[in-house]
């Protein structure tokens, strides 16, 4: 039941994409994150949709393996949705195109609920794309690199970014051990999946306190491990693999960062003249 | 295979007397996907009610896979399965009745305990399978008994504070409490000191012997295997590549260390003694067993 989890969800490749710098992937995911909420109309989406159809192209993901991740934020989808299509009142002079009592949907509600929705999933697919073509490992070397800067100020980055793959690289191992307690209690006749809400939440104590202690006796034995080979996080340590720029994340950057520059522009046009319609809707 | 080509098994027999009867059984993992991993190729076998059968191979030879199968852990993708008598690769089987006839001890068991007591631990598995409240406690005590525990000394402590052998021998009579028919078992001595070991095989050879109970040990001890069971199947990349007694098994010196596998020191003493012309009881296989036959076969010399 837990194979489902899709963490760490790497899709390994050796695509253009794949092989970018985790740092620019990183750098370039937020740019998109950011630039989506600047798409202000369905024409620009057009634009953005196939935009991220060709990344995903590139990246030679299956569109399904980037769909997936949807998954995980569809009651946020809905929910959003609906509170948009209910509660958004119309522009004025605007007839209601369905009213009943105080009820009111107005076309501007119903396009508004869309775009919405369009922004959440692009959002999640973006950042998804990410993931598929980086290692959490990578991904955490590049957080340690981006957040060097910060070590003036007495972060403690190194520490942060041990913090992070150690946790990253804890829950394939936990997935597998809640595996094992799973099978080993089922095989001693253990039912999760049958009868009310208690009965049910009463059934995972077996697994959840079993998971707890191995967890606990995990990490000890980790905390001695590396005590014992006299770890110490605050001295100057270098990286086994340095990470080089290349042409790919000169390319890659440079289409992305211009692609978004263009939804900048269009967004500040419409702004500045609200009158071209497509822009706008 | 495609589903048009998919073979139906509805006219297969089961022998009389086979507690686990497979056919072609193929597995493979995170199909359809870059994961992909084919951990068993078209595997038959059967096993006899009362046998103690042996399972070996590296890691990675589809063991634990095929293990898991017997009670339904993993569903039959495509083959044949029969446990005592009730075929599981069918869409539902009645998984209850299946799990309680088939006791099953995992790597490391211990680390399934969870509840507060050691009796409470002992009776979960009584509890899921509806045995009634008044019954459980003496079937709990027999199986901490059978195991060697002290059932009034420890029923009240917590299964947490106990040594790490008392602990697998807690998690043991959680699984014998159900009295299974078959008891399945991988790696049982894994990490237990010497004592341990043969505290934990003797209890299951006696299971064995004298209640009839159909073992199947994954082993990666060549020398508990040779000395406990009757046949040894040897598992390669998926498929089983042999399947004969120990002492047959054994005697192919080079095909098991091809295998990564090693020869147990007594049958390479055997196998020795036998190039030179001594020929050793089958059935001698201890050092104790094979000491007496040495003994026996100078006497004669000597005479």
């Amino acid at each position: 039941m837990f194979r489902d989890v899709s963490f760490g969800q790497y899709y390994p490749g050796s695509s253009f994409v794949h092989k970018m710098d985790p740092r620019i992937k990183l750098v370039l995911t937020l740019l998109f994150m950011v630039g989506i909420f600047f798409v202000q109309s369905f024409a620009v989406f057009a634009f953005v949709t196939v935009f991220l159809l060709a990344i995903i192209f590139i990246a030679r993901l299956p569109l399904r393996s980037v769909l997936k991740s949807i998954k995980g934020i569809i009651v946020l989808l809905v929910l959003t949705s609906l509170l948009n299509i209910f509660f958004t009142k119309g522009v004025e002079g605007e007839e209601p195109l369905w009213a009943w009592r105080k009820i009111e949907i107005y076309v501007t509600g119903l396009k508004q609920a869309a775009k919405i929705f369009l922004r959440l999933v692009y959002l999640v697919m973006g950042s998804s794309v990410l993931t598929l073509t980086t290692t959490p490992v990578d991904l955490t070397h590049a957080v340690e690199s981006l957040l060097k800067p910060l070590r003036v100020r007495k972060f403690p980055v190194h520490e942060f970014a041990l913090i992070m793959s150690l946790t990253l690289s804890f829950i394939p191992s936990l997935i597998d051990e809640t595996d094992r307690i799973i099978r080993a209690q089922k095989a001693r006749g253990a039912d999760f999946d049958t009868g009310g809400l208690i009965k049910r939440a009463k059934a995972f104590v077996p697994i959840l306190i079993p998971l707890l202690v191995g967890g606990f006796r995990r990490a000890e034995e980790l905390a001695n491990a590396m005590n014992s080979r006299c770890y110490e996080g605050a001295t100057k340590r270098t990286c086994m693999r340095v990470m080089k720029l290349t042409w790919r994340d000169f390319v890659g950057g440079f289409v992305v960062v211009a692609f978004f520059t263009g939804v900048f522009l269009l967004y500040g046009m419409a702004n500045k003249w609200g009158n071209i319609i497509w822009l706008y809707y | 295979m495609s589903k048009s080509e998919k073979v139906t098994y509805s006219s297969v027999t089961v022998p009389e007397n086979a507690a686990i009867f497979a056919q072609n059984l193929d597995f493979t993992y995170n199909p359809k996907s870059p994961f992909a991993k084919r951990a068993l190729k078209d595997v038959t076998v059967t096993v006899n009610k009362g046998e103690f059968v042996a399972i070996v191979g590296h890691t990675g030879s589809g063991k634990t896979t095929f293990v898991q199968h017997l009670n339904a852990l993993i569903r039959v993708q495509k083959g044949y399965l029969n446990v005592l008598g009730q075929d599981i690769s069918i869409k539902k089987p009645d998984l209850k009745a299946l799990r309680q006839k088939i006791g099953m001890v995992f790597q490391y068991p211990e680390y399934q305990l969870f509840a507060d007591t050691v009796l409470a631990d002992v009776c979960f598995g009584l509890k899921n399978f509806g045995v009634d409240k008044d019954k459980r406690e003496q079937m709990a005590k027999d199986a901490l008994e059978l195991v060697g525990l002290e059932f009034d000394k420890i029923k009240e402590k917590s299964p947490f504070d106990l040594s790490g052998g008392e602990k697998r021998r807690v998690a043991l009579a959680g699984v014998l409490a159900m009295k299974p028919q078959i008891l399945v078992m991988d790696e049982p001595t894994a990490g237990l000191d010497p004592r341990g070991k043969t505290e934990i095989l003797t209890l299951v050879k006696k299971l064995n012997r004298e209640n009839g109970v159909t073992v199947i040990m994954v082993s990666h001890d060549m020398n508990e295997v040779y000395e406990n069971a009757d046949r040894v199947l040897v598992f390669g990349d998926g498929a089983i590549v042999y399947d004969r007694t120990p002492r047959e098994l054994f005697k192919l010196e080079k095909e098991i260390e091809a295998m990564n596998l090693e020869v147990p020191s007594m049958a390479a003493f055997c196998n020795e003694l036998e190039r030179r012309g001594f020929v050793i009881d089958e059935n001698c296989k201890t050092v104790d067993e094979v000491f007496a036959a040495v003994m026996a076969l100078k006497e004669a010399s000597d005479v």
